[in-house]
């Protein structure tokens, strides 16, 4: 159900921002745009089924002691 | 340009004061005053003054630099690869920053007023907003803010003067006890938040007159200080340095403890109005200065496209940074400060000196560099 | 125009999500407002907490003065062995959700106080909807016994005891706090913290025999008995053999730590106030100096007490300065006070009753070491250094503490008449 309700929120982002992009013939920000959304929906998808991904946060704590 | 929008230096100094206060007034008092004891107040007057000195070196690179970002001149200053990792360090660490205020967003909401709601729930909704006014413009936050900040304001000085027949002065005392070395230490938490001025790296070249960038900052970090201060000696004088460390939102129940005759109290809710206000303006301003950045280091014409994905990420990152509170707590306290530092006094002083280097050695001449030299890249 | 209705299609669909109100939300209808909290330790048992909950009705803190009838406070009980455990179970009794915003009173037994009070200050404090400005009263016997008191004035028995403590708070026998004001003394190094004491009494009918002869079964209500505060009156409702027992909000009890360690009577805890400075509206009784049968009533109207730490050759004292001001308020002898002569003999006359019963109370706290009046943070602020050499065991050391106790009394008015009642010889 969860997963249902992301990817719907997912698709609706790429409607609402996608073909804009494209009519308006913005070819670099259009290939920004998927690639940056597709990192965001891997993350969003791992929250969600709960894969385990290295944390940033922990990294840090370990670099900065 | 990436943003046509213009704000004023009011909208400006709004904004960032905002910027700092908003989660500062969460988090800083409880950790101060577990460092300082009695002298937590004074550990925030000494954080601010890493505000100013932060403050003082942006505004110099922006002066050198003008009508460029923080991310233009990093490649102007430091070639074009070199500029761009570090304006991507920027990025990374201002979506870092937008998730830990998200996260400390739903974790007092949580905690304080609905227990059994989902943490996410409260980070989606506030992100939705957030990206929302994003889409919207520089202006639009700012026109949103001079409203807000009239309403913060008002309420948290008013609720802080309500609670004076609480207050025991004597908790205060005695300065000093345990010398100066605590209040250094303890100073470093409140001049992290007071080192969220590096903001204004990105939002001076929008400014109408950007030769009061000094001056519209320096009210941000010292009205918010005050301001911050204010609230500490508050907390202080209610529960004293003890009890306050041990809290995990101390303004939160020091607004609960307020009861004046039988009929005013309960005013926490207005102090989680002010709150969301806050955090919402602070969470947008964070995030546009992601977007913005990270458009301009991709070279793109707008930095529309980036906003929604940037928007997921940090919904993401908001829920996943940390297990709990306890962690939040931690990072804010330890591992943040000296982080932080590296952005806020480190980074900005090594553009600097290269600036200087190559002025006085190399003769290379910054100040008639054209913005749209940088749009190529 | 097509992507701008999806926009607000999505937008409305958004807000209908979030609109719905939150996993928190509930009805007024469905909630169980509690009042108090009346928190007993049963020692021995699996689950020693037992915790008893008033809760009003909202229709009938609506309805204001109720009029009809019906219980306007209902008793709800559960034990548990956490505090959150009792009130799991109070909640199988309960048709509605506790909710626990609106709790002003958490009355703890002594045998909890003794116990330890650690458990219950966590849950006042971590507890989301408890709030810390809640009173915090100790009761000797069953805390649930308090909440079974009849209301007499008010509309309901928290509202009794909230009025009782505001009374008190202006009132020199007993100084009621709120719970983070008991927390911050406890947290606070060189202070002990105290609680004021609620207990039930046996109305005066049942101590003064003649009056309880001359109550004719279901007779006529009277009542005596004002200032002095061991009892509150006499409850004229009941009639008959079974006397129902009055609410006595007097005295305190002194805490080491979260500890119970003693209580102190209402004597004693108005020369506790006397340090705080805070015995406003007292009554001070001297004998008459022309005539030693003859009392003197006075007012206190004003106080002003200082603390001074002395310390000569490492060694801590304190002294106390009382400046205290007031009026005659009753004669029961024929002896004109109302003159330059016979004022400043009041005047000492009283400054000897005000220093025996601050020494009266100092010793009892010395007694106990508990430092209700916190002499060590007094001294922490003055000289820190000197405050830590003593830290480790201060409660060691304020018991052999020497504390100089300087009363200066003054009568300022002689009330509405100067002289004596006039009778023609």
């Amino acid at each position: 159900m969860l997963l249902f309700l992301l990817v719907l929120a997912l698709v609706s982002i790429v409607i609402l921002e996608a073909p804009r992009l494209a009519f308006a013939k913005l070819w670099r920000e259009l290939a920004v745009f998927f690639t940056l959304w597709s990192f965001a929906s891997f993350l969003a998808i791992a929250q969600v089924i709960g894969l385990e991904l290295p944390n940033p946060i922990e990294l840090i704590t370990q670099l900065i002691q | 340009m990436l943003e046509n929008g213009k704000i004023s230096p009011r909208q400006t100094g709004e904004l960032m004061f905002i910027t700092i206060l908003a989660t500062a007034i969460l988090f800083v008092p409880a950790i101060t005053a577990e460092l300082a004891g009695h002298d937590a107040w004074l550990a925030t007057l000494a954080g601010s003054f890493i505000g100013l000195v932060t403050l003082w070196m942006v505004t110099w690179l922006g002066h050198k630099h003008p009508g460029q970002t923080l991310f233009a001149y990093a490649e102007t200053i430091l070639g074009k690869w070199l500029g761009k990792l570090l304006g991507l360090a920027y990025v990374w660490l201002f979506v870092q920053i937008t998730a830990i205020i998200v996260r400390e967003f739903g974790d007092f909401m949580t905690t304080s007023f609905m227990p059994n709601t989902p943490l996410s729930a409260f980070n989606l909704s506030l992100l939705v907003v957030a990206v929302w006014a994003v889409l919207a413009g520089l202006e639009v936050i700012s026109r949103m803010n001079e409203f807000l900040i009239l309403l913060l304001v008002t309420i948290l000085v008013s609720v802080i003067l309500l609670s004076t027949p609480n207050w025991e002065l004597t908790y205060l005392l005695p300065f000093f006890a345990n010398g100066p070395l605590p209040i250094l230490v303890a100073s470093a938490v409140p001049s992290s938040f007071m080192g969220e001025i590096i903001l204004l790296a990105t939002i001076l070249p929008f400014m109408t007159r950007p030769e009061r960038a000094l001056l519209a900052g320096g009210a941000a970090v010292v009205g918010s200080a005050a301001l911050l201060t204010l609230a500490i000696v508050g907390s202080l004088a209610v529960f004293g340095p003890e009890l306050v460390a041990s809290f995990s939102f101390p303004l939160h129940l020091f607004v609960r403890s307020i009861s004046i005759g039988q009929l005013l109290t309960r005013f926490e809710v207005l102090v989680m109005v002010t709150w969301v206000a806050g955090v919402f303006i602070k969470t947008s301003v964070f995030l546009y200065c992601a977007s913005l950045g990270l458009a301009e280091i991709l070279g793109l014409s707008q930095y529309r496209p980036v906003v929604l994905p940037l928007g997921i990420i940090i919904t993401v990152f908001s829920i996943s940074f940390f297990q709990s509170v306890v962690d939040v707590k931690e990072f804010i306290g330890q591992t943040f400060p000296p982080y932080f530092a590296i952005f806020s006094l480190g980074l900005p002083s090594l553009l600097i000196v290269v600036t200087v280097v190559r002025e006085k050695i190399f003769g290379t001449t910054f100040t008639q560099s054209a913005p749209d030299k940088i749009n190529k890249g | 125009m097509n992507k701008k209705l999806l926009c607000t299609l999505i937008a409305l669909i958004c807000l209908a999500l979030v609109s719905t109100g939150c996993w928190d939300r509930i009805e007024v209808e469905q909630l169980a407002i509690v009042r108090s909290i009346a928190i007993d330790y049963l020692p021995g048992r699996k689950a020693p907490y037992l915790v008893t909950l008033a809760i009003s009705l909202p229709s009938d803190i609506a309805g204001g003065e109720g009029g009809g009838g019906g219980e306007p406070t209902q008793l709800f009980s559960g034990v548990g062995a956490t505090i959150n455990l009792a009130l799991e179970q109070a909640n199988f009794n309960l048709s509605r959700r506790l909710f626990l915003s609106h709790a002003e009173l958490f009355i703890v037994s002594e045998e909890l106080g003794r116990h330890g009070l650690t458990h219950v200050l966590d849950f006042i404090v971590r507890h989301p909807q408890v709030r810390l400005n809640a009173f915090l009263l100790v009761t000797p016997g069953m805390a649930q016994k308090c909440l079974t008191a009849p209301e007499r004035l008010e509309a309901g028995v928290t509202e009794e005891i909230i009025g009782m403590i505001h009374q008190a708070q202006t009132s020199p026998e007993s100084d009621p706090q709120q719970a983070f004001k008991f927390l911050r003394q406890m947290a606070s190094p060189g202070q002990d913290p105290y609680i004021s004491i609620l207990m039930l009494s046996d109305p005066l009918t049942t101590v003064i025999p003649e009056l309880k002869d001359e109550l004719k079964p279901g007779g006529q209500e009277e009542s005596s008995g004002g200032g002095s505060g061991e009892s509150g009156g006499s409850g004229g409702g009941g009639g008959g053999e079974e006397q129902e027992q009055v609410l006595t909000l007097v005295g305190q009890a002194a805490f080491q730590d979260d500890k119970l360690v003693g209580l102190m009577n209402g004597v004693e805890t108005r020369g506790f106030l006397w340090f705080m400075g805070r015995t406003e509206r007292a009554v001070i009784t001297v004998s008459d100096p022309e005539d030693p049968d003859g009392i003197v009533s006075t007012h206190v109207a004003r106080v002003e007490t200082t603390i001074k730490p002395q310390i000569k050759n490492g060694q801590v004292s304190f002294t106390v300065q009382v400046e205290e001001e007031g009026d005659i308020r009753s004669v029961s002898s024929q002896t004109n006070l109302a003159t330059t002569e016979m004022i400043p003999k009041i005047n000492s006359a009283k400054a000897a009753v005000i220093k025996h019963e601050m020494e009266k109370a100092l010793r009892k706290m010395q007694e106990l070491k508990t430092d209700l009046v916190g002499f060590g943070a007094i001294l922490n602020r003055k000289d820190p250094d000197m405050f830590r050499q003593l830290q480790e065991n201060w409660s060691e050391e304020f018991s052999k503490l020497t504390v100089d106790i300087v009363v200066i009394s003054e009568i300022r008015r002689t009330g509405q008449q100067s002289g004596p009642v006039q009778q023609h010889r």
